[in-house]
């Protein structure tokens, strides 16, 4: 163990804060690393809300992708729900809700941006331009597996381990 | 508002750690805390004590498929406590 950082301290200096920062940024990443799914359930969770946006997207009263909506959203949430299931299995469990400001304001920018992409998705494909469907779906399935990759514990890290 | 306040008892490094592990997930096993820290179930146990009796962090003990598992979280209190502690060691190193 490091002995840079003592226990029974009141005062510290510059270099020892510094230390304990970092300490803590390597902490972050590695949790990250810990709690977030496999690369194949990330794959098959944003494929799902992917597919959700893209049959939204496409339903129409005469066609049938309200049923890839519904299959999709279920898909979503059995793969959801494994995710949660296996953490727990592995003995930790992933944070659903926010506990700071900080993470608050993450959390409501990324459903935010969600909303946005699913909402306009559905707008541009029922005025007519029948490939916003492709584009919207994709764009959500990238932003969900790279949240999902990178910001498992719902919360802005600002350096990203690039050793990985 | 700020709300940065130097906490001895955290700044430990094991006890750093467990708290920065605890503030990123809901929930964590004492088995799986040991093994991410790499130390030994008296040392942890020790740490836990500590902090469980300033209120910082709750252990919960539950019966998982027959099998008993003891659960760690930080409270609300442990939580104030460790965001105030990186604030005030993010003023120490002027980053604030």
């Amino acid at each position: 163990m490091d002995d840079r950082m003592n226990d029974n301290k009141e005062t510290i200096v510059d270099s020892e804060a510094e230390y304990a920062l970092e300490t803590l940024s390597k902490i972050e990443r590695d949790t990250n690393t810990y709690v977030r799914p496999p690369l194949w359930l990330t794959f098959i969770i944003a494929c799902f809300y992917g597919m959700m946006t893209f049959s939204w997207a496409s339903a129409r009263h005469e066609n049938l992708w309200m049923l890839g909506l519904i299959a999709s959203t279920i898909g979503f949430l059995l793969a959801l729900a494994f995710y949660l299931y296996s953490s727990r299995l592995l003995g930790a469990k992933p944070k659903l809700l926010p506990r700071d400001k900080s993470e608050l304001i993450f959390q409501t920018v990324t459903a935010f941006l969600f909303a946005l992409v699913f909402l306009l998705t559905r707008y541009f494909s029922t005025e007519g331009i029948w490939w916003s469907s492709y584009v919207g779906g994709t764009i959500n399935t990238l932003l969900l597996a790279y949240l999902l990759h990178n910001y498992s514990t719902g919360k802005f890290i600002a350096r990203i381990n690039r050793d990985e | 508002m700020n709300n940065a306040k130097f906490d001895a008892l955290i700044h430990g490094q094991n006890r750093l750690q467990i708290c920065a592990i605890l503030a990123a997930i809901a929930e964590i096993e004492f088995k799986a805390l040991r093994e991410r820290l790499e130390v030994s179930d008296s040392v942890l146990s020790k740490h836990l004590k500590s902090l469980e009796d300033a209120d910082y962090v709750a252990i919960v003990k539950r019966t998982d498929m027959g099998r008993q598992r003891t659960w760690l979280y930080l409270t609300d209190n442990g939580f104030k406590a460790f965001n105030g502690h990186v604030a005030a060691l993010q003023e120490i190193v002027g980053q604030t």
